[in-house]
């Protein structure tokens, strides 16, 4: 088994990237790389986010814990957190310009009616961090609504941090790979022994459209990265082999088998909109080889102490 | 025993300074203000109920944002 995993050359090809998402295709590598990769990406990809809220008034409906709760879980654009340091880490007690960027928000509805306070109303208290801001691109996030007379009054400081300590800073949305699926089709006995009307019900079979009967009626993969291994145009094959008469001949050998590449990883990776998708990845691995370098420094003197 | 207390002396004890401190709460019927010292008793001015409710911290509540 051994030889499989020598002489393997790693290698990425990104299939496509959006403003908030970014599929591709990791290959050459065992499974346990690419899910530290995806570990990685949930976990401990930093961003910003709104950790301390001080509520000096709150009139609003909303109690204060609600509030801060939904403040922290605004996501920040984050692509300037290299600037900051881990509160941890900063030489501050509190917070400084180093480990945090501080926020106002302070509205009153006098017109009457309902006012909705979003992420738009959100000011920097300061002129440093004004790279920190909400991700409101798509459009304002609503923290609350006020009624007539009703008042908020906060202050708030986002800070950095990684998603193992609160979801908040967790930078994806959706982090998923699957395997490449591997689909053969025996042509040969498809076309032999298989009427058209069988070969379009194997092509209905599948519930995400991966195959099309082209121009001859012959069946042809044309999704092949929709697959998401359900085997239901497996089964459709073995049911029609089975009530045809060619059921005696040689049963095991199925016309359609679907299996995986084990070493050819699909990624998806949605952004929660704090950093770009691709910055994501990149970051993802540097943190991840990082790791690895770590580890790789401290184990020649363990093996000298034994 | 609660005049011992009170005259036991250079304590600088919160039970003193309380009693020179009013404070203020909110009552559960009318929504009136009401001042209290220590051995008030709890009915409010205006309309005699008996459920108050404490007001909110001036300086402002800190919090985490999880």
């Amino acid at each position: 088994m051994s030889e499989v995993y020598r002489g393997r050359a790693p290698n990425i090809e990104i299939n496509k990237i959006t403003r908030e998402k970014i599929k591709f295709t990791l290959s050459g590598v065992d499974s346990s790389v690419a899910n530290s990769l995806r570990r990685v990406m949930i976990a401990e990809v930093p961003t910003m986010a709104i950790d301390v809220v001080h509520i000096h008034t709150n009139t609003s409906s909303l109690h204060d814990e609600f509030i801060a709760h939904r403040l922290g879980l605004i996501p920040l654009i984050s692509e300037n957190q290299d600037n900051y340091d881990f509160p941890r880490d900063c030489k501050c007690t509190g917070h400084c310009e180093h480990c945090a960027v501080q926020f106002r928000l302070k509205v009153k509805n006098q017109e009457g009616g309902v006012l909705d306070v979003t992420s738009r109303d959100l000011r920097h208290l300061s002129q440093q961090g004004n790279d920190v801001r909400p991700a409101d691109s798509d459009g304002p996030i609503l923290i609350l609504k006020l009624r007539k007379n009703q008042e908020i009054d906060i202050t708030c400081n986002a800070r950095k941090g990684i998603g193992k300590e609160h979801a908040k800073w967790s930078p994806v949305a959706t982090a998923v790979f699957k395997y490449t699926p591997d689909i053969y089709l025996n042509q040969q006995r498809l076309e032999s022994q298989f009427t058209a009307e069988e070969r379009k019900e194997i092509v209905n079979s599948c519930p995400v459209g991966v195959y099309k009967l082209n121009e001859e009626s012959n069946i042809e993969v044309v999704k092949l990265n929709k697959c998401m291994f359900c085997e239901e145009c497996m089964r459709k094959g073995e049911m029609i082999i089975t009530r045809s008469a060619s059921a005696l001949l040689n049963v095991h050998d199925n016309v359609v088998r679907v299996s995986q590449l084990k070493d050819r990883f699909i990624f998806k990776v949605e952004s929660s909109g704090a950093l770009k998708p691709e910055s994501i990845v990149s970051k993802a691995f540097t943190i991840l080889t990082k790791k690895l370098d770590d580890i790789k420094q401290l184990i020649p003197p363990l093996i000298n102490t034994r | 025993m609660d005049e011992s207390l009170l005259s036991r002396q250079n304590e600088p004890s919160s039970y003193t300074v309380m009693n020179v401190k009013p404070v203020s709460y909110i009552c559960g019927w009318c929504g009136k203000e009401n001042e209290f010292k220590s051995k008030d008793e709890l009915r409010c001015i205006g309309c005699g109920y008996r459920i108050f409710y404490k007001k909110r911290l001036a300086e402002g509540m800190q919090y985490e944002a999880r």
